[in-house]
């Protein structure tokens, strides 16, 4: 991977998608400061974007005004590599609707509020492993329930 | 002795045992059947008692010997009689019978003695007649089941074999060749008859015990097979036994508990025809109660005078047997059979019905526990399922409360935490003023969501205390339309009120949170430039409130899902700033006032909600004052104060009371002398004793309301008891109890306008609240109003104070650290030098309904710390010390 990251962040409160904003740009680590921020407010703009350009990681609420984020994700696991890295960001934090969402493609639960911190370190891993392609980011390193 | 001698003794001798049999029969019960029964066996009596005198005192006189003959001529027709009592047989059939006996008799007798063939057509003739007979007993026999068939049919062949017997024997006297055999046939075939009747008519125990077991295990078969059938099925078999049994024309089972007897089951009579109020039997004169059993008490007592009715009428019956069948722990079960004709053998056949209809009530009540545990497992089955659902809508409102509540956290926490770690300068943090903005905007979100669950939370557990009072809607409307002016304004909405002045009776706080949501929903999903137009009316079972947008309109699939907890609807940028719980809690809130909630909507055109609510009583009546006070616009300054009261010390007090106060007082001794003096000094007021002579205060009271001229007067009610909602519902404005304190009845008076015109110094209150900055707000309020402020800063201090200084007021916080609010009231009131002091409580904080039950009757009323504190300051002091009331500056 070349050039800054593209990130696209999918979420229909306007407040949560200024507050990440406001996080990325505080960042210390410059892949993330520096990255692409592509941010879409439903499935459908997410959709747009995905298709259009190369994401590199897609942090994905669950409850969307035109349908479930999980569908986006299990589209997005069976489409052409280099696939994306997806985090689902959900309110919804059972343990049920935690497992769905590692179900249906997405490689890390980051339930919501979320501590910018861990944000930051979690997307700070993905966009290194991508670059090195080296192992995995341990799953959950960033996940509390 | 002959041979032959022998056996027609012997014949004889058995008919005889029939006939005694019967003959006691009739002895101990007169009844028709028994008589016929004896009757129609006597002649055999006769011919034995013929043949006996013959042996042992030689030739009978001839009389005697032609009666008995003649009675012996006439048998058939009584046999022929008894078979009419117990079938129907035709009048001709019998009148043929009568004449044709008697017309082959008649010429033996003239002939006197004779022989020959012509001798042989009486026998002829009593044979056919027999024969006549016996076929009307097989015919009756073959309807019937059980002993009582059987013996029938055994009744049957026994008339059969006599006739075949006597022409048998006529036979013989053809010619002496075929004489000895005839005879022999003869008399074996009367023998044969004669065991035959013994059997049917006495049955031996043996046989009758055979009989009997059989018909029970038969039918204990029948009922075994049946088990998996309906209590109506095995009752209804029940009685189609019973009528096959005792050949009725209907049958009833009827079960008579402590209420309304009612109707298990039937035969041969159609239920609907049956009266409910348990008369399906009456008897008439032609009927007979036939209960088996000595001492039995008769189930029903049949007055004789009316005739049969119903299960009589339905079943052309004249003959109704009721036979107890059993009884449960709550009431007795009988058959009731009914029959148009009387019953050969019905004492054993319902004796036998007793027995099987107890087994019957067995195997029912077991049938009927089954049902019931049915029932029950299948209740039970229910319940767990409503329980399941209950639990899942229960987890599915935590998940989604748990997202609703993290949603508005994720910005609380997110910016606080990049706030936490922006640079600082000395301590102090610039940060960029949306941060804040988001927030606060997720906290005041929050609250709503945490206000929104705990309101719901109170409807679901049937603990929100509604308040119904009336309400003007449109006075209402246009208070919430003026707090959400603003919001219409920003979006360039406008907003039409068009509500007529109507009443409404409900909850004037959650009223307006309900039409509130309602409305800045409306504005929330109107496009800019649009309308939302309130209206409401009357209707004939209450009221109805419209609020109808021009917005963008709810899809069909979504219109039945708005009322449901977190189900926002529509464009997410539309949905900001919602709780998602607002529609669910106005759906909650209409329901508990009885009334409803409905939505219509055309998408892209607008949407119209309509709250009904249902007409009824206010159960509250307006807050301050809480009496209903008609308060009177100017303040009355001076004029006559009458007192009412027949204890000239107590007239005194209370004229020494008011004095001071600069009113003049004028006093009457009892209820006639305060009506006149009404009429002839027109009082500002009236101080009504309760317990007077001649004429009680009560009545004083109702003949001022009732009298147009002074009917305006205010009355102020005194006595030793408190009977305030007597007194109130007949028009008093107050009510003082006595020991009247001073205090008590200057405002009592102030409420009503009447301030006293004369006070030696400026009135006290005393301001009681543990933050200084509190009472500096009260000081402010209050400041150049002509009022001497004393301030405490608790309780302990306010008490102290109070017991010290006079005081007029007491205005006081609720929440303090030393003594709270409750604690100074309950101590001023304990205290016989301030219980008169009146208390207007000043507190931040909102009333439950306990509290408003424990402060109830102590306090003036309730001020809520706030925007709105000054205003509701003004008005209680208005109406408690009005005299200063033009001085306070507003």
């Amino acid at each position: 991977m070349t050039g800054p990251a593209t990130i696209l962040h999918v979420e229909d409160e306007a407040p949560n998608r200024a507050l990440l904003r406001a996080v990325f740009a505080r960042c210390p680590d410059g892949s993330i400061s520096g990255a692409t921020l592509r941010e879409a407010g439903d499935l459908a703009e997410a959709r747009r974007i995905v298709a259009a350009e190369v994401v590199d990681v897609v942090l994905l609420d669950v409850r969307l005004p035109d349908g479930n984020g999980l569908q986006l994700a299990r589209e997005l696991s069976v489409g052409s590599s280099p696939r994306p890295d997806v985090v689902v960001m959900s309110a919804s934090v059972l343990p049920a609707e935690r497992d769905a969402a590692l179900a249906a493609g997405a490689g890390h639960f980051l339930p919501k509020p979320y501590v910018p911190a861990e944000l930051t370190r979690l997307i700070g891993a993905l966009l290194e492993r991508r670059r090195t392609r080296i192992g995995p980011v341990p799953a959950g390193s960033a996940s509390r329930p | 002795m002959s041979a032959s001698q022998f056996l027609s003794f012997l014949v004889e001798g058995l008919f005889a045992v029939v006939f005694l049999r019967a003959a006691f029969g009739f002895a101990r019960r007169r009844d028709p059947v028994s008589r016929d029964l004896a009757l129609a066996f006597s002649p055999f009596v006769g011919l034995l008692l013929i043949g006996l005198w013959r042996v042992v005192l030689g030739p009978p006189p001839a009389v005697l010997s032609a009666l008995s003959g003649l009675l012996f001529f006439a048998q058939p027709l009584f046999a022929l009689h008894l078979v009419s009592l117990i079938r129907p047989v035709p009048r001709t059939v019998l009148l043929t019978a009568t004449l044709g006996l008697a017309g082959s008799i008649i010429p033996i007798y003239a002939l006197r003695g004779g022989g020959g063939p012509a001798a042989l057509a009486p026998l002829v003739v009593f044979a056919l007649v027999q024969l006549v007979t016996a076929r009307y007993l097989a015919i009756e026999a073959r309807r019937r089941r059980g002993p009582g068939g059987r013996r029938m049919w055994i009744a049957a062949a026994g008339t059969v074999g006599l006739a075949a017997a006597l022409l048998t024997l006529s036979a013989g006297a053809l010619g002496p060749d075929v004489g000895e055999a005839a005879r022999a046939v003869g008399f074996g075939l009367a023998l044969l008859s004669g065991c035959a009747y013994l059997v049917a008519f006495v049955p031996p125990m043996v046989i009758r015990q055979v009989w009997q077991a059989s018909a029970t295990v038969s039918y204990q078969e029948e009922l075994l097979r049946s088990s998996g059938s309906s209590l109506a099925e095995i009752w209804g078999r029940f009685a189609r036994l019973a009528s096959a049994m005792t050949g009725s024309s209907a049958a009833i089972i009827e079960y008579r508990p402590d209420g309304p007897p009612s109707v298990l089951a039937s035969d041969g009579v159609d239920l609907a025809s049956v009266p409910s109020d348990g008369s399906w039997i009456r008897a008439g004169s032609h009927a007979e109660t036939r209960v088996p059993g000595a001492g039995e008490t008769p189930i029903l007592t049949l007055t004789a005078d009316d005739p049969i009715r119903m299960v009589g009428d339905a079943a052309a019956a004249r003959f109704v047997s009721v036979v107890p069948i059993g009884e449960d722990g709550w009431g007795r079960r009988s058959l009731v059979v009914a029959s148009s004709h009387r019953d050969l053998f019905h004492r054993s056949d319902l004796e036998l019905l007793g027995t099987l209809g107890e087994q019957t009530g067995i195997v029912a009540e077991r049938r009927a526990m089954l049902t019931a545990q049915e029932n029950m497992s299948g209740r039970l089955g229910e319940t767990v399922e409503a329980l399941r659902s209950a639990s899942r809508a229960k987890s599915d409102f935590l998940a989604s409360m748990s997202h609703e509540l993290r949603t508005p956290l994720s910005a609380i926490l997110g910016f606080s935490d990049l706030m936490r770690n922006e640079a600082s300068t000395s301590g102090d943090v610039s940060v960029p003023r949306e941060w804040v903005e988001h927030i606060h905007r997720g906290g005041e979100h929050l609250l709503a969501l945490v206000n929104d669950v705990l309101d719901l939370s109170k409807v679901e557990a049937g603990r929100m205390e509604l308040r119904f009072e009336s309400i003007d809607l449109s006075e209402a409307v246009r208070e919430m339309v003026d707090g959400l002016r603003p919001l219409a304004d920003r979006k360039e909405l406008s907003i039409v009120s068009d509500v007529p002045s109507i009443e409404a009776v409900a909850d004037r706080g959650r009223l307006r949170q309900v039409v509130y949501n309602l409305i800045s929903n409306a504005i929330k999903f109107t496009p800019p430039g649009g309308q939302v137009l309130i209206t409401a009316h009357e209707t004939d079972t209450g009221v109805e409130i419209a609020v109808e947008d021009d917005g963008i309109g709810i899809a069909p699939a979504d219109l039945p899902l708005i009322f449901d907890e977190f189900r926002q609807v529509g464009p997410a940028k539309d949905r900001e700033g919602g709780t998602g719980l607002g529609l669910a809690l106005a759906r909650r809130l209409i329901e508990a006032h009885d009334g409803s909630i409905q939505a219509r909507s055309v998408l892209g055109r607008g949407t119209t909600f309509t709250v009904t609510l249902p007409r009824r009583a206010p159960t509250y009546q307006a807050a301050s004052p809480s009496l209903p006070v008609t308060v009177v616009a100017e303040a009355r300054t001076s004029g006559v104060i009458l007192v009412v009261e027949d204890d000239p010390s107590a007239a005194r007090l209370l004229r020494e009371y008011l004095e001071p106060l600069g009113h003049a007082v004028r006093c009457a001794a009892d209820g006639e002398q305060g009506l006149a003096m009404a009429h002839e000094h027109r009082p500002i007021a009236i101080l009504l004793d309760v317990l007077l002579p001649r004429v009680d205060g009560w009545e004083v009271l109702r003949r001022l309301k009732a009298d147009a001229a002074v009917c305006d007067i205010p009355v102020i009610m005194v006595t030793v008891v408190d009977e305030r909602d007597v007194g109130v519902a007949l028009g008093a404005v107050d009510y003082l109890v006595k020991p009247i304190q001073r205090q008590a009845l200057v405002t009592s008076l102030s409420r009503l306008g009447i301030a006293p015109t004369a006070v030696g110094r400026a009135p006290r209150i005393l301001a009681v609240d543990d933050e200084p900055a509190a009472l500096d707000l009260l000081g402010g309020f209050l400041a150049g109003s002509g009022y001497e402020v004393v301030r405490a800063a608790g309780g302990r201090e306010a008490l102290e104070l109070a017991r010290e200084i006079e005081v007029d007021l007491v205005i006081c916080d609720l929440v303090m650290p030393d003594v709270d609010g409750f604690g100074v009231i309950a101590e001023l009131k304990s205290d016989e030098d301030t219980a008169a002091i009146p208390i207007l409580i000043c507190t931040a904080r909102d009333l439950s309904e306990s509290d408003k039950a424990r402060l109830h009757g102590k306090i003036l009323g309730v001020v809520s710390k706030g925007p709105t504190a000054r205003d509701g300051l003004h008005d209680w002091l208005a109406q408690v010390l009005p005299h200063r009331v033009a001085a306070v500056a507003r």
